[in-house]
């Protein structure tokens, strides 16, 4: 019984994802990027792991939508590498959620994964999870100040 | 993979008697309500939070709708949402507050003149709990360290719910203890712990116990102290008995203590509750072969003595010097208890005795102070009382120490 209400909460979820990703395909259409319909699918399940891999719990709509439109102009990404990329920073961005221990907003680490990526990482995945976003992370457990363009 | 365990509703409340449908709806409810409170303890900067988060957020509704339901009875799983319940809870959960800080000041009125590390400690984490309790977010949660332990703690609560079970029962046992003589009890915790200022006990049970014992053997329990002999006359009064026998006789005389302290009806079951683990225990004692002056507690007869003698020598008079340090200090006495320590470590003369009583102590503590003389140091004094109003009618002291002289209970 009790797994069967977990899962109709993660069903309910997933609905909800997949629906919200369909959408927005509507607005990223005019920057190249489309996801397909298993493509979507992979997603909102990434979005499910992301969470349940971090031991975190989300409400609502989520965040997926918020990284597609921060991200969907970035000139580093393209039809080919969107979805790898999208899978990527939906993962990075609940890990670096508990890693600045929720001292970061939602929008301000979006922001600033978004403004890192186009230009210091120069499109880096793995600059930005493993050089940036770390530093930001220990400044912030640290109470240390960001750099000066950092969050905003 | 799936996402965490958030408890249920069902696990939570055991929602066994609610039909399907209703579980469905309230189960769906809260995980929506959830969501809310959520976003509101983020204020919105959080679409997430980690796993701990939201069972502890998760936890503070469930609290508040359990006492939602018992707060009102026209209030139900079947009839009402869950915002619902949780805003009648919200509202009962104030009230406790209410009338828990009244209960706290009675308390702290009526705290008993012991010290003790963790009592004292524990009455002021109670006053931060007040600063500190979350009634939006953590309901549940009781936000301070209370290390005293009672005789009976109240298991189980959570909340605001246990403060005021919590506050009830220190109340019920500072009652009991205020009517005996701190020195007394200071005695007796002494024989209970040598420690027992630093030491974490209750404070409640050993004078409980000498008392009962006291009173089974129709003995007067103000004193506490229980000797050799009337350990082994409770010994044979225990002995060969059954065990609902001794029962029998351990809550009679509990029942008899109740009604010469003149308690109220709650102090009264709770000092009988005692008395049935009293009697549990003196069974298992019993059983084992083992002696019960580990149960019934004698004072060590030199205590007794320096109770008695070292107040008065006449001819070892203080300094003035010595006198005004003396008065100073008892100024910035804590307890009542401390103020006597003083005057039994440093008087010893009927002079200094009596410069002491015109100028530091009042009131109830003169009482305090003059319980601890013998009856011809009182007798004394009552006869200086009397030599200054033969000269001096209307003679009154600075304090009034004089008028706990004609107190009954001295």
């Amino acid at each position: 019984m009790e797994k069967n209400k977990t899962l109709g909460i993660s069903h309910m979820q997933l609905a909800q994802t997949v629906s919200e990703l369909q959408n927005c395909n509507g607005m990223t259409e005019r920057f190249g990027l489309m996801l397909t319909e298993q493509q979507i699918q992979t997603v909102a399940q990434k979005r499910v792991e992301a969470l349940c891999d971090t031991g975190r719990v989300e409400f609502g709509r989520g965040i997926i939508k918020d990284l597609i439109f921060a991200f969907c102009d970035s000139p580093y990404i393209t039809r080919e590498n969107y979805f790898e990329t999208l899978l990527s920073l939906i993962d990075s961005f609940y890990y670096f959620k508990n890693e600045s221990e929720d001292q970061i907003p939602d929008e301000e680490l979006i922001a600033f994964m978004k403004r890192k990526f186009d230009t210091v990482c120069q499109g880096s995945l793995e600059y930005l999870e493993g050089t940036t976003l770390e530093e930001l992370c220990r400044n912030t457990r640290y109470g240390y100040p960001a750099d000066d363009d950092d969050l905003f | 993979m799936e996402n965490e365990l958030i408890p249920t509703l069902e696990e939570s409340m055991g929602l066994d008697s609610v039909s399907h449908v209703d579980r469905n709806r309230l189960q769906n409810e809260l995980w929506m309500f959830l969501g809310r409170k959520t976003l509101h303890y983020t204020m919105g900067d959080s679409a997430s939070v980690p796993v701990e988060k939201a069972e502890e957020l998760m936890r503070s509704i469930v609290y508040l709708m359990r006492l939602g339901l018992s707060f009102s009875a026209e209030a139900s799983l079947e009839r009402n949402s869950v915002e619902e319940l949780h805003a009648l809870g919200t509202q009962a959960a104030q009230q406790k507050i209410a009338l828990a800080k009244d209960l706290f000041a009675k308390v702290r009125a009526s705290q008993a003149d012991i010290d003790n590390l963790a009592y004292h400690h524990s009455l002021e984490e109670i006053s931060l709990f007040f600063q500190r309790y979350d009634i939006t977010f953590l309901a549940h949660d009781i936000p301070c360290m209370i290390d005293y332990p009672l005789v009976f703690s109240p298991e189980g609560l959570e909340g605001i719910t246990y403060i005021m079970e919590y506050l009830t029962r220190l109340s019920r046992e500072a009652v009991f203890l205020n009517n005996f003589s701190p020195w007394n009890v200071r005695l007796l915790l002494q024989a209970y712990s040598r420690d027992y200022r630093q030491d974490i006990i209750n404070l409640y049970e050993p004078v409980a116990v000498n008392a009962i014992g006291l009173v089974a053997l129709n003995k007067d329990p103000l004193g506490l102290h229980i000797s050799t002999k009337d350990c082994a006359q409770l010994k044979e009064l225990f002995l060969q008995r059954t065990q609902e026998e001794r029962a029998d006789i351990i809550l009679k005389a509990a029942d008899s203590l109740t009604k010469t302290l003149n308690l109220s009806a709650d102090a009264d079951r709770y000092v009988k509750e005692y008395a049935l683990e009293l009697s549990f225990r003196l069974n298992a004692l019993i059983k084992a072969g083992c002696a019960l002056d580990g149960l019934f507690l004698s004072f060590e007869a030199g205590e007794e003595a320096d109770v008695a003698q070292v107040v008065l020598e006449d001819g070892k008079v203080m300094s003035d010097e010595q006198l005004r340090d003396l008065m100073e200090e008892l100024r910035f006495a804590g307890t009542v208890s401390g103020k006597i320590t003083l005057v039994k470590e440093q008087v010893h003369s009927m002079q200094d005795l009596l410069e002491i009583l015109h100028s530091c102590f009042w009131g109830e503590d003169a009482g305090e102070l003059l319980k601890t003389l013998t009856k011809e140091e009182q007798e004394v004094l009552q006869k200086y009382v009397a030599g200054k109003r033969e000269a001096e009618p209307y003679w009154r002291s600075n304090t009034g120490w004089e008028d706990c002289l004609q107190c009954r209970d001295l």
